[in-house]
């Protein structure tokens, strides 16, 4: 998987949104989810499980909605792997 | 501390008399002795002007300087620097002359007649600074045009000779080296002409700038006389135009406004000023006077001076009626003015034209926001440029289905307001012309949403004064039977949202309003895919509502 990083901020309308989020859960399906900009393309591969946040505030005027979705890097899983021994065993 | 200065000053400025008349001998014969003179003096001066410079520094971080103190020491600086300047190339001439094979080649060609001025400018420095006497400084700065004038005619005698049979190369092109660095003092004495008369105004302004405001205060054939007025510099305009207020300060009556800039954009401004003048007395200022270009492409324009405020300014300092009521006022005006010189012809405001025109400079400090393009998933943001070039055509088959007169840049800080007569004025009308209304509409919309503020209390203000201008206008194209005036509109908001990045300074912002832009074109370029017609689109005012 690549380690860049990926970022568009855009004005959108509910119509858009909703083909935005359709195409993120066509990734999510499948299994990869893909974005490019002029410089590199970033594939993501989420993991079987991710931790994942809907969070709605309100400040200064302004109403945001924030999905967060985090899952391990491969890597990270790999050269850290849980442990094996069960802690509630002993 | 100053009195030391002062007098290190006019010794410097007397020992750099003294350096050119050794230049002007050492040129007539070459002597030994005169040229290790010279170099000693020419160090002495640098160390004079080091010095100088020393105890000017000295003065503002220990003792402190009052603004005109202040001015008077960076002013002194600033001249010091020049002085030192002339007294490097007098040595570089010596320098040069000391690769003539005949030492009396010069004669003919006459350089004394380049120190002749160079003296008599030089002597001019001690006592205009002394007497505060604007025009020995200009005397002083005039003399750059003669040295000019006197190097093209010695450049030309050198190139006949050179072109004559059996000439003496090597010592034309020597002798065309030392004219060459004559003429280059010339630009430093009128620099320092320049700098003097900044001391005295405590403004910056260009000798040419100078003569032109002395002659437009002589044609506006009031009681206004150069010597006793006040200039202060109106700073932050866009046009490439240098602005001014002129008075006395005894009285408005007396006050004028001092435009000096490019000769054709200042010639079509006055020529727009009077038909405005015409069509609403009284709406922008009077002409004064006009002073055309004298030589080069500057010109002056002399306006009646209106003590107001703009609409910009009344918006943002917390007097809502007051912005509310100016902003009426403005929006009806203008819809009677579209009315009244309404013609049936189509007019194009060429949008995409003007943003492309445009691009080469926003691209300059934000590439990579307009670079941008890629891909979510299966979805393409595509590239600027082929968006724009997407739209080019669609955009020249829907114009405007008639032409009217429109201001040109319809900015809030171009509309003033004076709440007590309760009538309001236009300023800026270089861009007027016959042309679609649209352009002024989203001038005006932009120039509302674009301000930087982060009160939310004025930003819910600006909110509905764009909100106050979005429905009047919308209404007042309803009501001309402007079909296709949304499309026009979104046309008009993304080109004016892409271009106003070029003065924002924060990227955050910027990538704001290239986004804004983006999604208009989008908007519209999907419409185009769709094969509907431009008289079905709506812009809903929600776009425009998004916080920045």
């Amino acid at each position: 998987m690549s380690k860049s990083n990926f970022r568009h901020s855009f004005v959108t309308d509910p119509e858009d949104v909703a083909r935005y989020l359709e195409s993120l859960i066509e990734g999510f399906r499948s299994g990869t989810l893909t974005f490019s900009s002029q410089h590199r393309k970033v594939l993501l591969e989420p993991a079987k499980a991710m931790d994942m946040s809907i969070e709605t505030s309100a400040r200064k005027g302004k109403i945001r909605l924030t999905l967060n979705f985090t899952w391990p890097e491969e890597e990270a899983s790999l050269t850290h792997p849980l442990p094996l021994e069960n802690p509630f065993d002993k | 501390m100053l009195t030391e200065i002062k007098g290190g000053f006019r010794i410097l400025a007397n020992e750099v008399i003294q350096a050119t008349a050794e230049a002007r001998d050492l040129l007539r014969t070459r002597d030994p002795k005169k040229s290790r003179d010279l170099y000693h003096r020419s160090a002495y001066i640098n160390t004079q002007v080091a010095l100088l410079q020393k105890q000017s520094m000295e003065l503002f971080l220990d003792k402190g300087a009052g603004y005109r103190e202040a001015l008077f020491i960076q002013g002194l600086s600033s001249i010091a620097s020049r002085l030192e300047r002339v007294s490097d190339i007098l040595l570089n001439l010596d320098r040069q002359a000391g690769y003539l094979s005949d030492p009396v080649f010069l004669k003919h060609l006459k350089v004394d007649d380049f120190f002749h001025e160079i003296l008599d400018a030089l002597a001019r420095v001690n006592p205009a600074l002394e007497k505060r006497d604007v025009s020995l400084a200009i005397r002083l700065g005039q003399v750059e045009e003669r040295l000019d004038s006197y190097y093209a005619e010695k450049f030309a005698q050198i190139i006949s000779e050179l072109s004559q049979p059996n000439p003496k190369s090597g010592d034309l092109v020597t002798a065309l080296m030392i004219v060459h660095y004559l003429e280059r003092i010339g630009d430093m004495l009128l620099e320092i002409g320049e700098k003097i008369i900044y001391i005295i105004m405590g403004e910056k302004i260009k000798l040419e700038q100078y003569k032109a405001l002395g002659a437009g205060l002589k044609a506006t054939g009031q009681r206004l006389e150069i010597g006793r007025m006040g200039f202060k510099s109106i700073w932050g305009g866009k046009s490439g135009c240098r602005i001014g207020v002129v008075g006395s300060g005894e009285s408005e009556e007396e006050t004028v406004l001092f435009k000096h800039g490019p000769a054709f954009k200042l010639t079509r401004e006055r020529e727009n000023l009077e038909l405005w003048q015409r069509l609403r007395p009284g709406l922008p200022p009077a002409v004064k006077a006009f002073i055309p270009a004298e030589i080069g492409s500057e010109a002056a324009l002399m306006l009646e001076y209106i003590p107001c405020r703009n609409l910009q300014s009344h918006f943002l300092e917390n007097d809502p009626e007051e912005a509310f009521r100016g902003l009426s006022l403005a929006l009806e005006t203008m819809a009677s003015i579209w009315r009244e010189t309404l013609k049936k012809v189509p007019s194009r405001a060429e949008f995409i034209r003007q943003t492309e025109n445009r691009l080469s400079e926003a691209k300059f400090l934000y590439p990579h926001l307009l670079k941008y393009h890629g891909a979510i998933g299966n979805l393409e943001i595509a590239p600027l440029p082929a968006l724009l070039a997407r739209l080019r055509d669609l955009e020249s088959q829907n114009p405007a289905p008639f032409s009217t007169l429109i201001h040109g840049d319809l900015n809030l800080s171009n509309i003033l307001f004076d709440p007590q007569a309760d009538r309001i004025y236009a300023l800026d009308l270089y861009r007027s012309r016959e042309n679609d209304y649209v352009q002024d509409v989203s001038v005006l919309l932009v120039s509302i949403l674009r301000l930087p503020v982060s009160n939310p209390k004025t930003r819910a203000r600006l909110t509905r004064a764009a909100y106050l201008a979005f429905n009047f206008a919308k209404k007042v194209a309803a009501s001309l039977g402007d079909d296709a005036y949304d499309a026009r509109l979104a046309f008009g908001l993304a080109r004016s949202f892409l271009t106003s990045t070029r003065f924002v300074l924060e990227e955050k912002i910027a990538a704001k309003f290239v986004a804004r832009a983006r999604y208009l074109w989008e908007k519209i370029d999907a419409f185009r895919l769709k094969g509907r017609a431009m008289e079905e689109f709506r812009l809903p005012w929600d776009i425009l509502n998004i916080p920045l």
